[in-house]
């Protein structure tokens, strides 16, 4: 696959390597628009992007693992048992017991904080390993996950294409380039 | 694609009948067995009692107050079951308790965002909410509708035969036509089928608020119970031009 994404968004062309970056928005119907319109446009270049949300983007009615394993399940149709042995090393990187993981799993999405649901949106991300992430830039606050989980954010956004959307940049930390649709290429 | 996140019942069938190969990805046999055990394996206990409170009845009624014989009773009763009443009861009572909760489940999903999620995640929600649904309640629906006439002709067996029941039961298994038995499992089978879908249909095609969560389970029972009769129509007609 290629690293150079070509990306339609509102009559522009975002050309994208490999990297991450923030294209500013000016309020919350524009950014749901312009995701629409930059993962419609992924769709239909056959690139399997991947979606994250500020709030994790979960279904409430499954489990926790089931929110996690399914649209890797469902897109890429992967077996479970293959799912099952990408998701354990993740895992391992939240530097958590394995009971204690293990019982996290089993419970109702509905269930969860705020914070847990950023953690399984983010395993969602790691397991399905997609060339490109369409992310809300909400997701990418200061405080939105404790230390051992950046380590499992910066190993799922460490290849591919990160394009967060939305009103606020991210905090430095994350190392987002902004972009705005009149400056239509990128160049690193 | 990601434009389209509303359904009318008319657009559904069509995408339906398009999506059943996606039968063949776990997620969405996943989302069938939960389909099958709530719709189905949760049902068994009031559609027992409904049953026997029907074979029951009809067997008192034509027996008891009307001085039909036992064996006239028993023998209507089984006609009338398996020909009419279990499709029709056990649809009733799939559309009063799953197709009610499945309507709302879906727009309870429409009005948090989730179908939404859904499609940006890559997967459409027909295959993997309403083909599993559908699915599951029509074989939920066929079980359960023979397991209604089973339950009521036995009843009706005991109400009459008492003692003799097994008596009563080979007289009747001796008068009864056994190709009713597939019929009366693909009448129960349709009409699953079509309150499901209505159901479907009515948890999707509102828009994302919640106050359109009621409504939807609203309109799904309404809907629900004029399909079932639709559907029990289309048999009679069926049958009469066969």
């Amino acid at each position: 696959m290629s690293s150079v994404m070509t990306l339609s968004i509102a009559d522009a062309t975002l050309i994208l390597p490999a990297g991450r970056y923030w294209l500013s928005t000016w309020d919350a119907a524009m950014t749901q628009r312009w995701i629409d319109m930059a993962l419609d446009s992924a769709m239909q270049q056959n690139l399997n992007p991947a979606w994250l949300a500020a709030d994790g983007g979960l279904l409430a009615n499954l489990r926790v693992w089931e929110n996690i394993a399914f649209p890797a399940g469902f897109v890429s149709d992967w077996p479970l048992a293959l799912l099952e042995s990408r998701l354990v090393p993740l895992l391992r990187l939240l530097k958590i017991d394995e009971s204690e993981w293990k019982r996290w799993l089993g419970r109702p999405a509905v269930q969860l904080e705020q914070r847990e649901r950023r953690l399984l949106g983010m395993l969602r991300v790691a397991l399905q390993r997609p060339a490109l992430l369409v992310a809300e830039a909400g997701f990418f606050t200061e405080e939105s996950l404790p230390s051992p989980s950046l380590d499992l954010c910066n190993a799922a956004l460490a290849d591919g294409v990160v394009l967060a959307i939305g009103p606020v940049a991210p905090p430095p930390g994350w190392q987002f380039a902004e972009i705005g649709l009149e400056r239509k290429e990128v160049q690193t | 694609m990601l434009k389209r996140l509303r359904y009318g019942a008319p657009h559904l069938l069509p995408e339906f009948l398009a999506a059943l190969p996606a039968l063949r990805r776990w997620p969405v046999r996943r989302v069938l067995a939960k389909q099958l055990y709530f719709s189905g394996i949760e049902s068994l206990g009031m559609v027992a009692l409904i049953a026997m409170a029907v074979g029951g009845i009809i067997v008192g009624q034509l027996h008891f107050q009307f001085g039909q014989s036992g064996q006239g009773a028993l023998k209507l009763l089984a006609s009338i079951t398996l020909s009419e009443l279990a499709p029709l009861v056990t649809g009733f009572l799939l559309v009063a308790r799953s197709c009610s909760a499945m309507a709302s489940e879906l727009a309870t999903m429409q009005a948090g965002g989730e179908i939404r999620n859904l499609y940006r995640m890559g997967v459409p929600p027909v295959p993997y909410l309403v083909v599993p649904r559908v699915i599951g309640m029509s074989i939920s629906a066929a079980a359960l509708t023979i397991y209604f006439a089973l339950i009521a002709i036995l009843t009706g067996a005991l109400a009459v035969g008492g003692m003799n029941t097994n008596i009563e039961l080979e007289a009747l298994l001796d008068g009864l036509t056994l190709a009713i038995l597939p019929i009366c499992m693909i009448k129960g089978m349709a009409m699953g089928c079509a309150i499901s879908l209505v159901a479907c249909a009515q948890g999707l095609s509102g828009p994302p608020l919640t106050t359109e969560i009621p409504r939807a389970a609203s309109r799904a029972v309404l809907r629900g119970t004029i399909a079932l009769f639709g559907v029990d129509l289309l048999f009679v007609l069926m049958a009469r031009l066969i």
